[in-house]
């Protein structure tokens, strides 16, 4: 893309703007999210309960000195969860940032709010750094306000569903955008910045990596200088590879051990199945998931309309620029539609993104940049043209978000068996199902409770080893998440449940013996350790298993390389 | 850039910075000190996840199943009941866990409701987790719903490959229980 925009700048008039254009964009992103600041992360967002519980045991063993918690053990009332090692850390590890702020806040509601806070200000932000590249300061600003009011970013994500990793996708987005331009004007560190930039979206949210990955790929064929076009596009491939290579520590793990959860098959059919998610078929202007409907609507609308005036532009390359996001807009609303089936009965990776709607994402980067373009060096007309729609839609959407975000927290509308419901699963830390191991037949309510019950208490609390087999006495010298250590004494050999999930990599070493892997019981699927007659010492960790170990090498070795890059572009600024 | 610069070989310099001191102890400390491994898992070593594509052989059809807890004798009418079941292959070929996208070949533990009289009604169908290697256990959750009448009634289990066939056809034991429905 031409930089002829930029070089027409004062640079200290735009720093004086840009300044200004940053404070309207942080006070608009906190307005928004006021609701987040005053009554926490809304609680009856569709993921909102889930965050609370896995977030908030996350940033305990996150503060008790484990980098990267992977075995939840306090969820599901005490007998563990493996969600760590599938869902993405990033949101948390910047959410667990703030924790020391909050000491009153057990189930993390405030924590969450705030980091949905910085994530929206962060969106605005980045967003508008991104156009800036292409644009003048006005046309940005105008876009970055839309991307902040994107019914799909606030009324759905935030509000609606709760989506906080994909809430954070929106920052990563354009700042990949931002880092592919630098890219291609072949700045300094601008390798460093996109590797870390897509290492960034990896490592918050998978479904948007996988829509969203062709697309810078697409930009650097489309925009890349004739001349630049073959070093450009391979910077682009090595920064996105390093990038991958850097969330190697969370991507492994998620892609090679997927076969010992539930999730991968839940896709196949039933909620998740992609095909029962499509607009005008499965979504529909009525119905329990209509808002879905409507904002994927309104945001192929919107771009519609932009386009029509973006495509006017006083320059051809300004055109083709128009041209490209118009095209990819359509490209998404496609795939959210019927007839994109095919596509998708083709990629079993993409169906595993669920909900076809979470093109959205990518839509609503697109449908900004068109609004940069339709505003940037038009007549005054086309201006207050697009100017009332922008109003017209701004109305509506901020509308639809208030009234969401009003009813999104009991202190409005108080929603009793739904307010039971979470109170109970907090109290037990109890996950969804999609996460749970294969060995485990179910941690719904019910059968939870029964699997509880049968494990009993002792002294108010879980009964942590229960004998299933001989008489046995048995001490617990330390519980902690990957290692748990016993001393068992049984004059003719037991057999003990220990109440943590069974999940591959637990081993069980008894005195001096070497380590063999735990299996699961059958029924309850817990860990069922085998003790021979006598006094002995039974030590059960969680190892890590290949796709662990080598997820944090390659992501070391990825870190090394982008260090020894910026290494290397500060020595070179310092040669005389 | 001077000549001499330019013959320096760049890793050199990588190696010698601070920088990179700094990012090889990083770099090791996020790899790790823990290497120790997880030893050979059989039940991972077992794990499949495959989908049926047409009939199970003859010979596949041997089931053995049993209450994973204590069963009650009398229960109340139409009442949601959780079961767990532990279902045992035992025969020589592994049964997949998943069938077709519409459920055809899936294989199954279902049950059905046999009054007095003789009639009989189907009621809920439990999933295999993972595909169950032969002579190997799986524990299968369903929730079954007693009926409307109150009664005498036969509770059976059995094991069905959909739009196949149910095991007890080819031979294989079901498990039954006699319960007062009030």
């Amino acid at each position: 893309m031409t930089s002829e925009t930029n070089l027409t700048k004062a640079p200290t008039v735009q720093t004086s703007r840009v300044n200004l254009h940053f404070s309207v964009l942080i006070g608009m992103g906190l307005l928004l999210s006021v609701p987040c600041l005053i009554y926490g992360f809304p609680f009856y967002g569709d993921d909102s309960l889930s965050h609370a519980i896995l977030y908030s045991q996350f940033a305990k063993q996150f503060w008790s000195g484990e980098l990267y918690p992977r075995w939840l053990q306090e969820l599901n009332a005490g007998l563990g969860d493996p969600t760590g090692y599938y869902y993405p850390p990033l949101s948390y590890w910047l959410t667990s940032l703030s924790r020391p702020l909050f000491p009153e806040d057990p189930n993390g509601w405030y924590q969450l709010g705030v980091s949905a806070t910085v994530a929206v200000l962060f969106s605005g932000l980045t967003v508008y750094c991104w156009l800036i590249r292409t644009v003048d300061t006005s046309s940005a600003l105008l876009a970055s306000i839309v991307y902040l009011i994107w019914p799909y970013h606030l009324h759905t994500d935030l509000y609606g569903r709760g989506a906080l990793a994909e809430l954070w996708a929106f920052v990563w987005m354009p700042l990949i955008l931002w880092m592919v331009e630098a890219v291609i004007r072949q700045r300094q560190l601008a390798v460093v910045g996109l590797a870390c930039a897509y290492g960034a979206l990896v490592l918050t949210h998978l479904p948007t990596t996988v829509v969203f990955s062709p697309v810078p790929i697409a930009y650097v064929l489309f925009f890349a200088p004739a001349e630049k076009r073959v070093s450009v596009i391979s910077s682009t491939i090595i920064s996105l590879l390093l990038g991958a290579g850097l969330a190697a520590i969370y991507l492994l793990p998620a892609m090679f051990m997927q076969e010992f959860i539930f999730h991968t098959t839940e896709g196949i059919s039933g909620h998740y199945y992609f095909g029962n998610w499509f607009l005008f078929t499965g979504l529909t202007w009525t119905g329990r998931h209509s808002e879905f409907f409507m904002v994927s609507l309104a945001g192929i609308l919107l771009a519609g309309l932009a386009f029509a005036l973006a495509r006017r532009s006083v320059t051809s390359n300004l055109q083709k620029t128009a041209w490209f996001w118009f095209v990819l807009a359509v490209g998404c609303f496609t795939m959210m539609m019927p007839l994109s089936k095919p596509v998708w009965d083709l990629l079993p990776g993409l169906q595993k993104i669920q909900f076809p709607f979470r093109f959205n994402t990518v839509l609503s980067v697109a449908a900004v940049s068109l609004v940069a373009f339709a505003y940037f060096r038009k007549p005054r007309l086309a201006r207050l043209i697009l100017i009332s729609l922008l109003a017209l839609f701004g109305t509506i959407s901020l509308y639809a978000t208030a009234v969401r975000a009003y009813y999104a927290y009991p202190v409005h509308h108080y929603d009793e068996p739904v307010n039971e419901t979470a109170q109970k699963r907090l109290a037990l830390k109890r996950v969804t199902n999609e996460f749970r191991p294969r060995w485990v037949t179910s941690v719904d309510e019910q059968p939870l409770d029964d699997l509880l019950t049968r494990i009993g208490m002792v002294q108010g609390e879980l009964n942590r080893v229960r004998v299933v087999k001989g008489e046995a006495s048995v001490a617990i010298d330390k519980w902690t998440p990957r290692e748990i250590r016993l001393r068992v004494q049984s004059s003719e050999g037991t057999e003990l449940n220990v109440s943590q999930f069974y999940f591959p990599g637990w081993t069980v070493k008894v005195d001096d013996a070497e380590a063999r892997a735990a299996a699961p019981s059958k029924p309850g699927g817990l860990l069922q350790i085998s003790v021979p007659a006598g006094n002995h010492q039974v030590l059960l960790q969680l190892r890590q298993r290949g796709p662990e170990f080598a997820g944090k090498i390659i992501s070391g070795v990825s870190l090394i390389v982008l260090l020894a890059l910026v290494a290397v572009s500060v020595r070179r600024r310092r040669r005389p | 850039m001077n000549a001499d610069t330019m013959s320096k070989p760049r890793v050199v310099f990588v190696l010698r910075s601070r920088v990179a001191t700094i990012s090889v102890f990083l770099g090791l400390t996020l790899t790790g000190c823990n290497v120790r491994l997880a030893p050979a898992d059989p039940v991972v070593d077992n794990l499949k996840l495959t989908h049926a594509t047409g009939p199970l052989p003859d010979a596949a059809f041997k089931a053995q199943l049993s209450f994973a807890y204590q069963f009650p004798d009398v229960v109340s009418v139409n009442r949601r009941l959780n079961v767990n079941l532990l279902v045992k292959n035992l025969s020589q070929i592994s049964w997949p866990f998943g069938g077709q996208r519409d459920g055809k070949y899936k294989v199954q533990v279902g049950n059905r409701w046999l009054d007095s009289s003789g009639s009989q009604k189907e009621d809920a169908k439990g999933e295999l987790p993972y595909d169950l290697q032969p002579g190997d256990t799986a524990e299968v959750f369903m929730v079954i719903t007693t009926p409307q009448t109150p009664g005498s009634y036969t509770l059976e289990f059995d094991l069905v490959q959909e739009q196949v066939t149910w095991f007890r056809d080819h031979g294989s034991a079901t498990l039954s229980v006699t319960l007062l429905v009030q």
